[in-house]
């Protein structure tokens, strides 16, 4: 649904994007993620037709960003970052202007600004002017503009930059609720956001891609160790060596040593669940198991050594 | 055929919602105010003008030699070059400071139905500034027995000066994302133009002098407001406008490749 191929923008001399190539399938939802200044909006506003690519080239739904503009911005809903819309205009009669631009049928103006507003929940503010709204309220009025003449493809660039906690997740869930069939692309730089939303995570990073995969995959590729959370009770340091005489534990570390307790990381050989025997072993040694966990990278981890090894091999 | 219709509804939808942004903000009231009281006041000079203007006064009233027209022209034409410039500045400086450039242009709309749609929303308050003149060519015709004909003929010098404006305001809104630079710069450049037909005064009889009062627009009007329809008076404020127009288009277009 939307293809990129070699694509390079720069910004006068300085190369924002740099050959970037990727694939988002018909209702997909893909994260870019990235630092900020990366190259995550940039590479949107290829796709939206803002900027004409340097080199390469950008498809959406076959419509090409260079000869087809037209067409390829038809098929997409676009909320820009930190989205402004014209202030002195109320909610309703803003739907209205951007649905007439994109070509809705004018009898089914009405029903499609209606419903937008419904979904996105703005309807009872529909005829306050957006320049008095709440900054949830009109992250919420941008994504109804992007949804209002139902496109096939929805580009979110930053969708919930800005926003407290709460809103944080309405926007997420109000997003998940609208990807229904839609082919979506949305950009962050935040980590858990991408995991929480994407089935695909593309990371980039000084206007290179990194790596692209599945979150869960992507913690895999840089996870060469399962590790395991363990707390006993036994402060002696002779347990830290009485622990690597089972054969499948690699290393051990002090993660914490508190008053009565000490915490250990237990790194062990990758897919051998060996929390059973841990347990088994640390019981029969009298010890007094308090905690025994799995630990997860988490994607900040993945993507926190996906980068540096990038700034490592150059 | 379907692309003109879906080109003309856009060029349209852009222009309504531009004339709406007019009428909620006090600027494009102040500014067609302000033009009436000077003209007004202008006007109403002339009318019980003393010596050495008393010929004002006595065409207004006695017929004839035709005085007040042309005058009241030329006054409607020079504070144009101070109105416009604050009815264009914001039109494009303002989307641009704004941001909201982005979310217009990533619509499925072309630059040129952009620029069309804001250029005939200032040309819509125009029209109002129009209308609301025609109470002098009335008053006049009422009182001097001037014809018809020949003021209107004048009125064209102020709807062709006045095309031309509005594209130069427009043009120079899209150079900048600050609304007083693009009053200023807009001022400066009506100034200009203003100016070449001075210029075209000083060189009489030589070539440049010729060029000059070619491209000057107070030349143009002279004709028209003396009653004589001229076609190169037509194709020189629809050249020119065209080409501010163009040069907007441009001007949006080397945004986008930024």
């Amino acid at each position: 649904m939307i293809r990129v191929e070699g694509l390079t923008k720069y910004y006068g001399p300085y190369p924002a994007v740099r050959d970037v190539s990727f694939h988002v399938r018909e209702g997909e939802i893909v994260a870019f993620l990235g630092p900020n200044a990366a190259g995550k909006t940039t590479t949107m506003r290829v796709l939206t037709c803002y900027h004409p690519p340097s080199f390469g080239e950008a498809f959406i739904a076959g419509h090409s960003v260079r000869t087809e503009a037209l067409e390829a911005r038809q098929q997409i809903g676009y909320l820009p970052e930190s989205i402004a819309m014209y202030e002195e205009m109320s909610v309703v009669s803003y739907l209205r202007f951007c649905s007439r631009l994109r070509d809705v049928p004018r009898h089914e103006v009405e029903d499609r600004v209606e419903s937008a507003m419904t979904r996105c929940r703005v309807d009872d503010v529909a005829d306050r002017a957006i320049g008095k709204l709440s900054k949830g309220y009109r992250q919420r009025v941008g994504l109804a503009q992007a949804l209002v003449h139902d496109p096939p493809v929805l580009i979110l660039d930053e969708p919930t930059i800005g926003l407290d906690p709460a809103q944080i997740i309405e926007t997420r869930e109000l997003i998940r609720r609208l990807s229904g069939e839609r082919t979506v692309m949305l950009s962050t730089h935040i980590l858990p956001e991408a995991q929480a939303l994407a089935q695909r995570v593309i990371i980039i990073n000084h206007g290179r891609i990194v790596a692209e995969d599945t979150p869960e995959a992507l913690t895999g590729r840089v996870q060469k160790v399962d590790t395991l959370f363990i707390r006993i009770s036994e402060t002696s340091d002779a347990v830290a060596q009485a622990l690597r005489v089972i054969p499948e534990v690699k290393n051990i570390r002090v993660a914490e040593r508190e008053k009565n307790s000490v915490a250990y990381h237990v790194d062990t050989a990758r897919g051998h669940d060996i929390r059973a025997d841990l347990a088994r072993f640390i019981v029969n040694k009298n010890w007094g198991l308090l905690e025994l966990r799995p630990m997860r990278m988490t994607l900040e981890d993945v993507f926190l050594s996906l980068v540096t090894e990038e700034e490592g091999s150059n | 055929m379907d692309a003109f219709r879906r080109s003309v509804s856009n060029t349209i939808t852009i222009a309504r919602r531009e004339l709406y942004a007019f009428f909620v903000s006090p600027v494009a009231y102040v500014v067609v105010f302000f033009q009436f009281a000077v003209c007004g006041y202008l006007f109403n000079l002339m009318c019980s003008a003393q010596q050495p203007l008393e010929v004002y006064r006595d065409s207004m009233y006695g017929g004839g030699f035709p005085g007040v027209a042309p005058t009241l022209l030329f006054w409607l034409r020079f504070t144009s070059m101070i109105a416009f410039p604050a009815i264009t500045m914001r039109l494009f400086a303002e989307e641009r400071r704004s941001g909201t450039i982005e979310q217009l242009m990533c619509n499925p709309v072309r630059d040129i139905e952009v620029v069309l749609g804001k250029y005939l929303a200032g040309m819509g308050i125009f029209a109002v500034m129009l209308l609301l003149s025609m109470i002098f060519p009335f008053w006049i015709h009422k009182y001097s027995q001037q014809e018809w004909g020949q003021m209107l003929a004048g009125y064209l010098s102020f709807v062709g000066t006045g095309a031309v404006f509005m594209a130069v305001g427009l043009f120079v809104s899209s150079l900048t994302r600050s609304q007083v630079t693009a009053f200023l710069l807009s001022l400066g450049a009506l100034f200009l133009l203003w100016m070449i037909g001075w210029g075209a005064d000083k060189a009489q009889g030589t070539a440049i002098g010729q060029f000059l009062q070619y491209v000057s627009l107070e030349n143009a009007a002279d004709d028209l407001v003396n009653g004589i329809l001229d076609v190169r008076a037509a194709a020189y404020y629809i050249s020119l406008t065209a080409f501010f127009l163009f040069g907007t288009v441009r001007s949006l277009a080397s945004t986008r490749a930024q």
